[in-house]
């Protein structure tokens, strides 16, 4: 027994790299075929010792597990040449994973239809060996096994060294590592996940036991080694959490007989979701740990964005939506996207998570009293709600909800999404045919859920986002109310203390066609109070101001009027406040500090789309529009003229404006005089008026602004068949506010330099430098300086003549007595001559 | 000694060149002649012996007079091009890092090479001078004058040859209008990772160097604008100066933004075109709001920094410092229209604004100063209504629009021009005072 266990054994097969599994496997392969004679042997050695080996050990230590795998994929592969008609890799799919500690692994599929199970196909291979097995004498086993060995061995280097040529760096690495103990022990535990993890991608139904042990790893102590084994549970789970929703077994289901597969079965869901279920709590208790908390949150997210129809979502959206408004940002925007996933690809969940995603984030919002990040509500804008479903529900049963004007673009949005599911649907199909019943399943869960269903949590959804939006607007309503008495004296730079205004508005403006049209009424009283900025409260406090920012309460104006416009004026709500409040609002506009696209936006929606102008309030408009461009850059400026000038095309009465003839006119308003403080845009008088402001346009540096402003100007009331323009306001701004980066590029071809008037050439220069040209120099200090500065040269010069004298000497002296000594040896030693004491103290200081 | 002082004029009188004549072509004429050869070594000894000894020496006076006579001579330096680079990258030198007027000296040599030798040289001398002042308006924090006098004498270099130098002036706006793209692109992405390369850019930005580079060109711009044709470039660099001023909000950044205002004001009186100014300067005003710590820190010279220290920004002298330079701005802004016939609407909008703020403050100095300002506005608004319901014309009449005024214009005695000749004289008493504190 020992012997065979010996032969078995692969020798020196580093188990490190998952790759050498296919090499062995391969290897093997060749061998095989070639030694015909060895293999029927080999085979039923194998087959019986391994048998023996798993039931044996089946619960042994990590490291013999290991072995085991080892000898199983060996085994695997030995029967692959056997049954060589019978094999079947069924998956191509299998694209390597690259886990985060570098690892790639290959998904080796080598699942067949029969032989899943490694202890019944050992015992259906007995039979074969014992017949083989008696043939056999000792010697002749012994000689085979030696030869076995010798091959294995051969193998074995072989296989080094390819992996030596394949990576010498990870090699050399690795051996570095080995001398640490401690690193040896956290290289063990990562191969062993990567083992477990490989062995469950591999052949999940019969590994399934593996997630435990993979859970088990993840409690370490070590830092590391939890992430590692996080991620690589999350990578198992993601491939093998299957399509549908796992019911466990009721008592009753226990204890009735089923047959083995469904044993089978149900031993690998259960195991499956108990080990889910831990793997969960382990999440969820470490999400609470700083330390943990990204991968932790990573680890939730993308699980709940891969399976979000399996058990125990609720969990996962739990915490999704708690760490929805984090301050860490990266958590942050983990969740959002995660969540914006879920609205996107309803598909996936038919619809439940959704409206458990909306409920929990309203409840969110609740419980902090609307002090969260901005993020955690623009998810909202992301949600799609189905046109028809809506209107079906409306000729059924009167539903609350209204929708007489769809969205074309949303609902084209809505087929486009779920063509793409049914594309990847169809792809999946094609892949992997076994999945073929699931995806049936699959799909029916999807699509099946009837009209009603689906309209019902639609509701729902609708329900819960706007108790969010208007739990939003009524908050900021009571602290617009109790911040005047809070801070006195509103400081230069506001914090924002509403942050979720800007989002809530946005959404607002976004679903305003399905707003119910009982909370309408209140909607526009809101707004309303909102626009106003609370200045209606009394203009004693001078703070008010601050309590919005100029462009939420622009905001405010264009959701009240995209609410109007949706819903086609059923309400009889008058928004001439909201036209007063753009008014008094635009001359609060200041370029950096305000976004003028929502600028641009109103005078779009509130002032060229509006169709029952009268003309005392468009005057006033196009007055104050003027106005407003003197005071502001170039983009802004451009929007408001270009909304000018459709003021006027539209307006023929207005042209007025452009005409100077006081009194004369056939439209003399009620007031006679413009008042330009005036408040309130009928009472401005604005008719009385002329566009003077038009001509300082003209002059403006902008060469657009200058050319249009002239082009207004030129404007008169004789020809009506004017072109409208197209460009909106928007436009107008984006293009120009563009153009504040882009137009360098643009000009830099062109622009040749013309001259006007060429000065004379000699440009004499009136400058500081010629008035010094003449200035007389002092001659008696200049010459003195002079002197001084060639008597320095001189005394420099004369240094150096010095030194090169003294060097030359020197060097002579030296000389003469190399000279001497080479004379000395017919002669007496005679005296030394001494050093020349006397020129050194020639030296200068 | 002697031998500078007379080296020219002996040698002129050899070749017999009058001692005025200053044109080269004389000097390449006098090329073949026999005399020239003979004299030939003697100059070209003269003129490197003095290049050297403007290498060796570092005294000022000996560098300037040195320099001096050089310049008298030379003409005589286009027979030598070589001794005329070095020339040219010693006087460079000098002009950027000497003081006085050795360094007005060697500009004046650096002006003559451009001027009288050919066009090359004028290149030349361009990318020199332009190199030196970018790199030397680097660290130069305190020597103010200095940079200005650099800048002043590179624009008048330039007036040299307005075609090549406005081209190039316009490559160099182009770079720097890069530089403020860049800047603008990251804080629009907003990421983390950009988070540091937003930092640098707006380091780059944010250095006198930039700031340098910009003041360099408007005075340029508006140097030049009378007599020829620099709207494209004076555009280029309104948008750059306003992308500059949007950039960066916040109080801090609250000087550059004065000098913002301030070179669009320049341009604008210069050339003649409206350049508004109005949201930035009201701008300045919502920041004084503050409440007054009333701490009275060190003075504050808002135009010698970019960036203000936290500590100053409550202090009482920087928001002194704002309203009075923000009033003075205004006032120059609407001194510039006072006469135009829509100066009423123009002061509409800033009017309510300052009305607004002049409720909200309470510090008794500031509301007199405001309050003034509005009553001159409004009592110039008044002047021009009233003359404005007089004409008959409309405003698509340009012609008559133009000449709306101008006989008051010229005169220059209504109320609000004389209101702001003595706010720009207070002004200026104040800056004298506050620089003779520093």
């Amino acid at each position: 027994m020992g012997k065979k266990q010996k032969i078995v054994l692969p020798p020196d097969l580093p188990p490190e790299i998952p790759d050498d599994d296919i090499e062995v496997s391969d290897d093997d392969l060749q061998f095989v075929k070639e030694n015909r004679g060895y293999a029927s042997l080999l085979s039923t050695l194998d087959t019986q010792s391994i048998t023996k080996h798993v039931t044996r050990v089946a619960d042994a230590k990590d490291d013999a597990l290991e072995k085991i795998y080892e000898k199983r994929l060996q085994k695997n592969a030995l029967k692959k040449e056997k049954e060589e008609t019978g094999l079947q890799v069924d998956r191509v799919d299998a694209l390597p994973i690259k886990t985060l500690d570098g690892k790639v692994y290959y998904r080796t599929a080598t699942k067949t239809v029969t032989e899943n199970d490694p202890s019944e196909e050992g015992a259906g291979e007995d039979v074969d060996v014992d017949k083989g097995l008696v043939k056999l004498t000792k010697a002749e086993k012994r000689a085979k096994l030696k030869k076995m060995k010798k091959e294995a061995k051969k193998q074995g280097k072989e296989v080094a060294e390819a992996e030596v040529e394949e990576t010498p760096q990870a090699a050399v690495l690795a051996e570095v590592k080995e001398d640490l103990t401690a690193e040896e022990a956290f290289e063990s535990k990562k191969h062993k996940l990567a083992e477990l993890g490989n062995a469950l991608l591999t052949d999940p139904e019969s590994n399934i036991k593996f997630l435990k042990e993979m859970v088990q790893i993840s409690k370490d102590n070590d830092h590391t080694i939890v992430k590692l084994g996080l991620l690589s549970l999350l990578a198992v789970f993601k491939d093998i959490v299957p399509g549908y929703r796992i019911r466990l077994p009721t008592e009753k289901e226990l204890e009735m007989k089923v047959s083995k597969t469904v044993r089978k079965t149900r031993y690998y869901e259960s195991t499956l979701l108990s080990s889910y279920k831990a793997y969960l709590q382990r999440l969820v208790a470490l999400e609470k740990k700083p330390l943990f908390q990204l991968v932790a949150v990573r680890c939730i997210c993308s699980l709940l964005e891969a399976n979000p129809h399996f058990n125990f979502r609720e969990s996962l959206l739990d915490a999704t939506v708690r760490n929805i408004s984090s301050t860490n940002e990266a958590i942050r925007k983990l969740c959002c996207s995660t969540i914006k996933s879920l609205f996107t690809n309803e598909g996936k969940h038919g619809g439940e998570v959704t409206v458990d995603a909306v409920r929990l984030i309203a409840d969110h919002v609740k419980a902090h009293n609307c002090q969260m990040h901005p993020d955690s509500i623009d998810v909202f804008l992301s949600l799609s709600f189905d046109e028809d479903l809506v209107k079906s529900g409306n000729i059924e049963e009167d539903q609350k909800l209204k929708n007489k004007k769809s969205n074309k673009r949303k609902s084209s949005e809505a087929s486009d999404q779920s063509v793409e599911n049914d594309r990847k649907k169809s792809r999946k199909e094609l892949i992997s045919k076994t999945r073929e019943e699931v995806e049936a399943d699959y799909k029916a869960a999807s699509f099946a859920p009837d009209v009603m269903e689906r309209r019902q949590m639609q509701t729902e959804t609708l329900s819960a986002v706007f108790e969010t939006y208007f739990r939003i607007l009524k908050h900021t309503m009571q602290s617009i109310c109790a911040r005047p008495e809070a801070n006195i004296g509103a400081l230069s730079t506001p914090v924002e203390p509403l942050p979720l205004l800007d989002p809530c508005l946005k959404g607002l403006a976004k679903f305003s066609h399905l707003i119910d049209l009982d909370f309408m009424g209140d909607l526009m009283n809101h707004l309303k109070v909102l626009t106003s900025g609370s200045s209606n409260t009394g203009n004693t406090s001078d703070k008010s101001s601050k309590c919005l920012t100029v462009s939420e309460r622009l905001q405010c104006c264009l959701v009240a009027f995209k609410v109007m416009r949706n819903n086609l004026d059923a309400l009889n709500v008058d928004l001439q406040d909201f036209f007063l409040h753009l008014y008094n609002i635009v001359l609060e506009y200041r370029p950096g500090r305000d976004q003028g696209e929502l600028l641009a936006e109103a005078f779009k929606i509130m002032l060229c789309d509006d169709r029952q102008h009268d003309m005392q309030k468009t005057a006033a408009f196009v007055k104050r529009l003027a106005t407003f461009s003197l005071c502001v850059g170039s983009a802004d400026a451009m929007a408001a003229l270009v909304t000018v000038k459709h003021l006027l095309l539209k307006n023929v009465k207005c042209r007025n404006l452009l005409e100077n003839d006081i009194g004369g006119g056939s439209v003399s308003g009620t007031i006679p005089k413009y008042l330009p403080y005036s408040t309130d845009p009928n009472l401005s008088g604005a008719l009385a008026s002329v566009l003077w402001e038009l001509n300082l346009l003209s002059k403006h540096y902008h060469p657009a602004i200058s050319t249009l402003a002239s082009g207004i100007s030129s404007m008169s009331t004789a020809n009506n068949q004017l072109i409208l323009s197209k460009s909106s306001p928007q436009q107008a701004f984006k293009e120009m506010s563009l153009d504040q980066e882009l137009c360098f590029t643009q000009s830099s071809s062109i622009k040749v330099n013309n001259k006007k008037r060429r000065k004379n050439g000699s440009a004499t220069s009136p400058s500081i430098g010629s008035t010094k040209v003449i200035s007389s120099f002092d001659d008696d200090e200049l010459r003195s300086k002079l002197n001084s500065h060639f008597t320095i040269l001189q005394d420099i010069k004369e240094n150096e003549r010095l030194r090169r004298e003294l060097d030359r000497t020197a060097l002579s002296l030296q000389l003469y007595e190399q000279y001497k000594k080479q004379k000395k040896p017919s002669k007496r030693k005679s005296v030394l001559p001494r050093p020349p004491f006397k020129l050194r103290s020639v030296r200068p200081a | 000694m002697f031998m500078l002082h007379e080296a020219d004029t002996t040698f002129r009188r050899l070749l017999g060149i009058s001692t005025s004549s200053s044109r080269k072509e004389s000097v390449l004429e006098l090329k073949n002649t026999t005399k020239w050869l003979s004299l030939r070594p003697l100059i070209k000894s003269y003129i490197r012996s003095t290049v050297f000894l403007l290498n060796q020496v570092t005294d000022c006076e000996i560098l300037a007079f040195s320099i001096c006579r050089l310049r008298a001579s030379i003409i005589f330096l286009s027979a030598f091009p070589s001794l005329l680079r070095n020339l040219l990258k010693i006087s460079v030198h000098l002009w950027a890092t000497g003081v006085g007027s050795l360094s007005s000296q060697a500009f004046l040599i650096i002006q003559d090479i451009a001027s009288v030798f050919s066009s090359n040289w004028f290149d030349v001398c361009f990318i020199k001078t332009y190199n030196a002042f970018i790199s030397h308006s680097q660290f130069v924090e305190r020597k103010f004058e200095h940079i200005h006098f650099l800048r002043n004498s590179f624009v008048e270099l330039c007036c040299l040859d307005m075609h090549k130098s406005s081209n190039r002036a316009r490559i160099c706006i182009m770079h720097l209008g890069k530089i403020l793209q860049k800047g603008w692109q990251t804080k629009k992405k907003r990421s983390i990772a950009e988070e540091n390369f937003l930092i640098e850019v707006v380091k780059t930005i944010c250095s006198w160097q930039y700031i340098n580079c910009i003041d360099l060109w408007v005075k340029f711009i508006s140097a030049n604008i009378d007599d020829f044709d620099l709207q494209p470039l004076l555009y280029m660099i309104v948008q750059i100066i306003n992308g500059v001023a949007l950039l960066f909000p916040g109080p801090r950044y609250l000087p550059l933004r004065l000098r913002c205002i301030q070179w669009l004001n320049h341009l604008s009186g210069s050339s003649g075109v409206f350049i508004p100014v109005t949201s930035l300067v009201l701008d300045v005003l919502e920041y004084k709001i503050t409440k007054d710590s009333g701490k009275h820190g060190k003075i504050v010279q808002p135009m010698s920094t970019i960036k203000l220290p936290k500590h100053w920004l409550k202090s009482r002298d920087f928001q002194e410092e704002c309203v009075s330079s923000a009033i003075e701005f205004l006032s120059e802004h609407f001194a510039q229209w006072s006469y135009h016939i829509s100066f009423p609407e123009l002061a509409t909008a800033p009017l309510i604004h300052l009305k607004k703020v002049f409720e909200r403050t309470s510090i008794e100095s500031f509301r007199r100063v405001i309050k003034r300002f509005i009553d001159q506005v409004e009592m110039n608004i008044d002047f021009v209504q009233k003359k404005r319901e007089e004409v008959p014309f409309s405003p698509k009449d340009q012609q008559s629009v133009e000449s709306f005024l101008q006989v008051e214009k010229r005169s220059g005695n209504t109320p609000f021009t004389q209101y702001y000749k003595s706010i720009m004289s207070k002004a200026a008493s104040r800056k004298l005072i506050s620089d003779r504190k520093v």
